[in-house]
């Protein structure tokens, strides 16, 4: 998905859109040609890199030679090549296509999930001025089963990228596109319900979806109606990929930091505004010791990273046999809302089941990571009652009327507030290892190693390894990001011949910034984002999570020491075998 | 000061504010939509007719309404609560009987209050449905057209047509369930008194009343950019919205002089790229223009120049300074005439107080100054189409006693221009009255409507492609941002008159 053409595939190539002469790379579609000298054509399933599946046919070009209208997203530029992108009998056609699409789809609009700026269909539609007077809904159904995911059939317009994404980039494929007499649409294989396929709610399909056919599980009206009632307390916390990324729902440049006006955006709609970096920190202790413990002490190798909740459900539908390998700790995002439920409480003076805690994740799969059994603590109080998305958070702050472009930056409230920049960077891949090595050298050299920058965990590789020597250990670490790219090193694992002894997993492409639940974003965005992270990292005077003043003074008055009882209590969970669940 | 509590939060306000000004102003947002800030009379603070600002005030049975309810020591409001939620969702159900549900098709998609609080409220669909009369959509009009249909009766139009640009184009008629608004002339928009200002289309909460845009865009794909319109002397402010380096449409901004309004001129003709001159031209032998080369046409000027330098004094030059035309250009203009034809004489268009003479007023005595310029400017370009001018009051006044105002136009004025028998002249001229033996070069970015007015022209810049400073009628200088790149081929106005200044003294 992040690899860019080099010039290395041959000479380039000449061809005519519209009378302009456009030189391309070969192998460059119509499409792509026709974007490269900003001639608009407008697509609804075209997604950059992947396979084109020519579905929507709205980009139907005239090709000199060539009787029938061909589709510039699956049409290989030819030297000498002359195409026409818009004439009469081309509208014709695209108009003839899109009453298709429109006379099928429920126009309920009014208050649609993805109106407003997410819906593509929206977009081109208004391209044509179309108004069916008929119109025939296939009553397909809803399938809400999911706690992360919806599913409304009725609103597919049969593009197929849902499937391509989940085919190609995530290499789980649970959909399949059925032609039933003309009638398109897609469905899971088997036509089961989403609980009962391997999804791993990873959301990548959402976030691709032109319409509201897929879509996260709407927590708006559950965080408006929190944040209505008198008798609540509400308490927000952010994933470090939103503070460099939510901007962009609100016009600014990709990556650009905007934590200290999101905590004023918090504590405007009301209620404590705090950062899950604080609780990266916390998991970077937790984890760190535990994999400590575990090459000191014999334990099972390698370990693995647990924050990503579509990884663990992964490994639970994949490996059962291997779940030792994942580390015990929670995600930051339930460490933090434990911490909440159980520490905070008494410092701000409110009753713990008063809380109502919402987490905002770049991630849909965190949505059913907080309705996971085991994520409560003993008085029976979840973890996280509300998990938004990115975007969902951005359409509740525009609902509310906040302009985050105008806002004063604020604060974080205290006790949990404060995140280094090692935190922050678990929301790109590599950055949980690099915040983990720092520590970890740090503590197995006796405080005498201090790197800060570990160059060999950055960059977008499907998958980085790297061997480092701390004092008289040699530890080999790999991280992986995309869900595709782990069943190899997994399959290495089961087999027993794996030489890591550290392995981080981020299930979307890029790590959290390209999260499902993050704004769509093509791969140069992903880059920015990736880049003005770690500037975000380098700005912050603290770099190593250990440093973080509010942690050392939760293991000085409530935890005690990392690994301890009270840790196990809340910030550690267990994994259950899943394999028996898929149908 | 006075001290009140919103939401539990400890609040100060000054005596006299509203709910909604309090609460705005400690960044708490209460939907409405009919308030309207600018319309201050005492009549219209009082409108509150949407309830859909309606909040609880402890002590108070009921609910009351934020907008026109002010603020008293000791209060304590609730903005959001079960009950507040279920008399907004009233209101929004009752909206929706008679609102079509076709927002995949309506252009204000995006960025319709309707559809936002129906998302805020959970408003999925209509709880009942009215039966009532389809109004056909009115296409009258050449920038803008109505889809009555869609209108929630607000009222916001009708009042900022009547209020504040004083031409009350529109109007409410009857009650109840068959309310509407209707062109005053009970036919359509164009047979009524409307002169396309635009603002009721720039207020309007939902898709009743949309300009006619050139090019379809949603609401989302579109980006701001705060500049001011160099349309006249007054430089409203005003907040373009851009897709892909075009300009979409024209939104008024809070200024200083404007009260957030536009005339036609800003809102809908001046920055159109419609018809731009995006190539040299010259008056060919048959008397008609016909596209030339840059070289051919300084090739003109040159000739024309070597022929007349000797026997015109710096009195026979003339430099016109039209619209569009920043500081920064000016000077450059003047110092492009000094270096080729060592003169001074300028005319300028903008700037022109006599162009802005206030009306009289016979009835009213007291008011002998239309104070809001924004207004003036409505004036103007309404003068000649013999309709009003602002303000209810003066408007009664001038409905008895109306004499056409004198709008000298400075051009056909100037005695300077009659003499000139060489014209140079930037920016856009709206009415040319230059003398026909003269010979003329215009850069503009638009033909003048007077054919022939030119025996050259160069194209020039939109008021949305250049930057730099501006001095308003009022001496106060604004800001002039780029929004959109210059089309191909056209240069800035400062390299132009550079290379022309180079070719032709060499």
């Amino acid at each position: 998905m992040f690899e860019y053409y080099d010039g290395s595939l041959g000479n380039e190539i000449q061809v005519t859109i519209d009378g302009k002469n456009v030189t391309v790379a070969p192998g460059s579609s119509i499409l792509e040609a026709a974007q490269q000298v900003g001639i608009e054509i407008p697509t609804l399933c075209y997604l950059k890199g992947l396979t084109p599946t020519g579905a929507c046919g709205m980009c139907a070009v005239k090709v000199e030679g060539e009787e029938v209208l061909q589709r510039a997203c699956a049409i290989k530029c030819v030297d000498g090549m002359v195409i026409t992108t818009n004439s009469d009998e081309i509208q014709a056609y695209r108009e003839e296509r899109m009453t298709e699409i429109l006379e099928k789809h429920p126009n309920d609009c009014l208050t649609c999930q993805k109106t407003g700026g997410h819906c593509r269909l929206q977009e081109v539609s208004h391209l044509f001025d179309i108004n069916p007077k008929e119109r025939h809904v296939p009553n397909r159904g809803l399938d809400d089963s999911s706690p992360a995911m919806i599913r409304d059939m009725d609103k597919c317009i049969a593009c197929r990228r849902c499937i391509t994404v989940c085919e190609e980039v995530q290499k789980i494929g649970i959909y399949e596109y059925v032609n039933e007499d003309g009638d398109r649409y897609v469905r899971t294989k088997k036509n089961v319900k989403l609980t009962d396929t391997s999804c791993i709610n990873c959301g990548q399909c959402v976030k691709v979806c032109p319409v509201a056919a897929l879509s996260e599980k709407d927590g708006i009206q559950k965080a408006l109606a929190a944040l209505n009632a008198k008798d609540t307390v509400v308490v927000w916390q952010m994933a470090p990929a939103i503070q460099n990324t939510l901007g962009e729902e609100f016009g600014f440049p990709a990556g650009t930091d905007v934590t200290g006006k999101i905590a004023a955006a918090m504590k405007r709609l009301g209620g404590y505004a705090y950062t899950t970096d604080f609780s990266a920190d916390v998991t970077i202790m937790e984890e760190g010791t535990e994999f400590i413990d575990r090459v000191q002490n014999g334990g099972v190798l390698p370990m693995m990273t647990s924050c990503c909740p579509g990884w663990v459900k992964y490994m639970e539908y994949n490996y059962p046999d291997q779940l030792s390998h994942l580390s015990s700790c929670k995600s930051p995002q339930q460490m933090f809302g434990a911490l909440v439920k159980n520490f905070l409480p008494e410092k701000i003076g409110v009753d713990p089941s008063s809380i109502y805690h919402i987490s905002i994740m770049p991630c849909v799969a965190k949505k059913y990571e907080c309705n996971r059994e085991e994520m409560h603590s003993e008085n029976g109080l979840r973890d996280v009652d509300l998990v938004l998305t990115t975007r969902e958070f951005g359409k509740l702050l525009k609902l509310r009327g906040i302009d985050l472009e105008t806002i004063e930056p604020e604060e974080f409230d205290d006790f949990m507030g404060c995140g280094t920049g090692a935190g922050r960077i678990f929301g790109t891949t590599g950055g949980v290892m690099e915040a983990a090595l720092r520590t970890v050298a740090h503590v197995l050299s006796n405080g005498e190693i201090n790197t800060i920058d570990y160059e060999v965990a950055r960059g977008y590789k499907n998958v980085k390894e790297a061997e480092l020597t701390i004092g008289d250990l040699t530890v080999k670490v790999a991280i992986v990001n995309g869900i595709a790219n782990a069943k190899a090193i997994m399959d290495d694992v089961r087999a027993g011949k794996s030489p890591y002894q550290f392995i981080e997993v981020m299930a979307c492409p890029g790590g959290c910034l390209n999260g499902g639940g993050a704004p769509l974003g093509e791969p140069k965005k992903i880059a920015e984002r990736m880049e003005k992270m770690y500037e975000s990292d380098a700005n912050n005077k603290l770099r190593f999570s250990h440093d973080n003043p509010q942690v050392q003074e939760l293991y000085k008055t409530y935890l005690e020491h990392p690994c301890g009882h009270v840790s196990h209590e809340l910030l550690h969970t267990s994994y259950v075998d899943r394999s028996a669940e898929v149908k | 000061m006075i001290n009140l509590e919103i939401n539990g939060k400890a609040i100060q306000a000054m005596p006299g504010t509203t709910i909604l000004q309090a609460a705005q102003a400690a960044g708490i947002d209460i939907p409405f939509f009919c308030r309207d800030d600018r319309i201050n009379t005492r009549n219209c603070m009082e409108y509150g007719d949407c309830k859909m600002c309606s909040c609880k005030v402890e002590g108070v049975d009921g609910l009351v309404t934020a907008c026109n309810n002010e603020v008293e020591e000791g209060m304590k409001v609730w903005t959001e609560s079960e009950q507040i939620t279920k008399a907004r969702r009233e209101i929004l159900w009752r909206m929706l009987s008679k609102h079509p549900l076709d927002c995949v098709n309506c252009k204000k998609l995006g960025n319709c209050k309707l559809q936002t609080y129906c998302v805020r409220y959970d408003v999925k669909d209509p709880e009942y449905r009215v039966a009532y009369e389809h109004r056909p959509i009115d296409d009258s009009m050449d920038t803008f057209y109505t889809e009555f249909d869609k209108c929630i009766l607000c009222g916001k139009c009708v009042r900022v047509c009547r209020e504040l640009v004083g031409v009350e184009a529109i109007k409410m008629v009857q009650r109840g369930f068959d309310n509407k608004v209707i062109p005053t002339s009970k036919t359509v928009l164009s047979e009524s008194s409307c002169v396309e200002c635009g603002n009721c289309s720039s207020i309007c909460p939902v898709g009743a009343i949309v300009p006619k845009y050139f090019k379809p865009y949603r609401a989302w794909e579109a980006t701001g950019v705060d500049t001011v319109c160099l349309g006249c002397g007054l430089n409203c402010s005003m907040d373009v919205r851009v897709k892909d380096g075009q300009v979409m449409d024209v939104l008024p901004e809070e200024g200083s002089d404007s009260c957030n309004l536009l005339c036609k001129k800003g809102k809908f003709t001046f920055w159109r790229p419609e018809n731009r001159v995006l190539k040299p031209m010259a008056l060919s032998e048959a008397s008609s223009y016909e596209e030339v080369t840059y070289e051919a046409a300084t090739e003109k000027i040159k000739a024309e120049y070597d022929k007349v330098k000797e026997k015109i004094g710096p009195k026979d030059i003339v430099g016109v300074v039209g619209y569009g035309i920043t500081v920064e250009e000016k000077e450059k203009f003047q110092e492009f005439m000094n270096a080729i034809f060592r003169t001074y004489n300028i005319v300028t268009l903008d700037n022109n107080e006599s162009a802005f003479t206030p009306l009289p007023c016979e009835e009213d005595k007291n008011i002998d100054v239309i104070e809001s310029r924004c207004m003036n400017c409505m004036v103007r370009c309404k003068a000649e189409e013999n309709v009003t001018v602002p303000f209810r009051k003066v408007q009664k006044a001038i409905r008895v006693n109306y004499e056409k105002p004198e709008l000298t136009h400075i051009l056909s004025d100037s005695e300077a221009l009659k003499k000139g028998k060489v014209i140079v002249s930037i920016g856009e001229v709206d009415k040319t009255d230059f003398p026909k033996k003269a010979f003329t070069v215009m850069i503009t970015s638009h033909l003048p409507l007077q054919e022939q007015a030119a025996d050259v022209v160069f194209p020039g810049c939109l008021e949305t492609e250049k930057e730099g400073t501006v001095l308003s009628i009022n001496k106060e200088t604004k800001t002039v941002r780029r929004c959109v790149p210059n089309p191909e081929d056209v240069s800035d106005l400062a390299e132009l008159l550079d290379s022309l200044k180079k070719s032709i003294l060499e």
